[in-house]
């Protein structure tokens, strides 16, 4: 007499497969009707932080309080802000009285577990960064993750991006030293790669896009 | 043992925090505010009050061979929903947790009850068992967080109790907090409770 199939050594084979697209298939059709709430929110958390960036200049040239245009988020971006062409990077820039008065680009670099995106807003001179914010990151969280907290992003406002034809390069001092030169940042306690990391993604693409508004 | 019974031993006499010190990673982890703390929770007490039951209702057909996997799958699938679910309705939160919910299913309380409980009695049973089981993760998880909340931003649930006038203390909201007031908290059930001598 056969065994039953339940006893036979192919069942669990068996048994883990259907297991398997059963859940997978849930989890398709689960994921698959909230992607379109899921970029929503990425669109909108997008356009808020590019409106962020760029707030302070344009509260300083049209005298609009800065409040007020990042909660008119949508309206701004239509007024004010209209994308960049020419660059290899997702370019915008900042306009005001049909003149430029900041650019914005979308950057991308390596971290030390993946890549990460930030954003760097600079006059159209690529003299001075007017801010700066990664905004997609994989880095270990409670350390190399805190590169998105506001006491290290903030320090990058103000800073030189290009002098005399090349980029600014920046060195790291510790957390809780002030910095002594313009050129200092201070890096994440315990995350050492990660801020170089942040430094090296800026550079370079910096370097890139000063290159590329020259051609 | 009766229904009311198998929820007061998950939730409180077997806690799986304080009495089995399961789940200790994110107990330490999100517990720097409240609201982190309760949607934290309320996911594990979901994902393990469904896991549960499906492991239990499947329990009889589960090749002995396979039922880690097949477990470990189920509460894949359920954590996986319970992501999705923040990051489309409740994006701040779903970014404040990060990796954590992911992280549910590394969390050894759901495979612990999966292996314990469910795979052994019936889903209604085992359903409660989760329930109590999340619960009695959540009640550890909102205790730590109000301490840490509490004197670290002097606010809970975000709403602002101390005034102005209180100076926050920023070691609650650094990561050691969490560990020196789950140490005591276990260190007063055991002793109150247990009656467990050091």
């Amino acid at each position: 007499m056969s065994k039953p199939f339940s006893e036979t050594p192919v069942y669990p084979v068996v048994f883990m497969l259907v297991i398997t697209v059963v859940f997978v298939g849930v989890l398709a059709v689960f994921y698959r009707n909230s992607m379109a709430q899921i970029e929503a929110h990425k669109v909108n958390e997008y356009n808020q932080l590019l409106v962020e960036l760029l707030s302070d200049t344009l509260a300083d040239s049209t005298g609009i309080d800065r409040t007020m245009l990042i909660e008119q988020r949508d309206e701004t971006i239509n007024t004010y802000i209209k994308p960049l062409d020419g660059y290899s990077r997702k370019a915008y820039q900042l306009i005001y009285q049909d003149k430029p008065i900041a650019y914005l680009f979308d950057i991308k670099g390596k971290g030390l577990w993946g890549s990460m995106a930030a954003m760097v807003a600079t006059d159209p001179q690529f003299n001075k960064i007017i801010d700066f914010a990664v905004y997609a990151q994989m880095e270990t969280p409670g350390l190399g993750s805190r590169i998105t907290e506001a006491f290290f992003k903030e320090q990058f406002r103000g800073k030189s991006a290009i002098t005399s034809g090349s980029v600014q390069n920046y060195s790291l001092v510790p957390e809780g030293q002030e910095e002594l030169a313009p050129d200092q940042i201070r890096q994440v306690t315990g995350a050492t790669i990660t801020s170089n990391s942040v430094l090296k993604m800026l550079a370079d693409e910096l370097n890139l896009l000063y290159s590329e508004s020259k051609d | 043992m009766t229904k009311k019974d198998i929820f007061i031993n998950s939730a409180f006499r077997e806690n799986s925090v304080w009495k089995q010190i399961l789940g200790i990673c994110s107990s330490l982890a999100v517990t720097n505010l409240m609201l982190n703390s309760l949607i934290m929770g309320l996911g594990v007490t979901f994902s393990l009050a469904l896991a549960n039951f499906t492991i239990s209702a499947l329990r009889t057909h589960t090749p002995r061979s396979v039922r880690m996997m097949v477990q470990t799958l189920i509460i894949a699938a359920y954590v996986i929903i319970v992501d999705v679910f923040l990051q489309a309705n409740m994006p701040a939160i779903s970014k404040q947790l990060g990796p954590y919910v992911g992280l549910i299913i590394t969390n050894c309380i759901l495979m612990g009850r999966a292996e314990a409980f469910a795979a052994q009695n019936n889903p209604i049973d085992s359903f409660i068992d989760g329930i109590g089981s999340g619960l009695g993760y959540t009640l550890v998880l909102l205790t730590i967080a109000a301490i840490r909340e509490l004197f670290g931003f002097g606010s809970l649930f975000g709403i602002q109790i101390l005034g102005d006038w209180w100076i926050r203390w920023s070691i609650m909201v650094m990561a050691p907090s969490a560990f020196f007031i789950l140490a005591i908290f276990i260190w007063i059930i055991n002793n109150k409770y247990y009656k467990v001598k050091a």
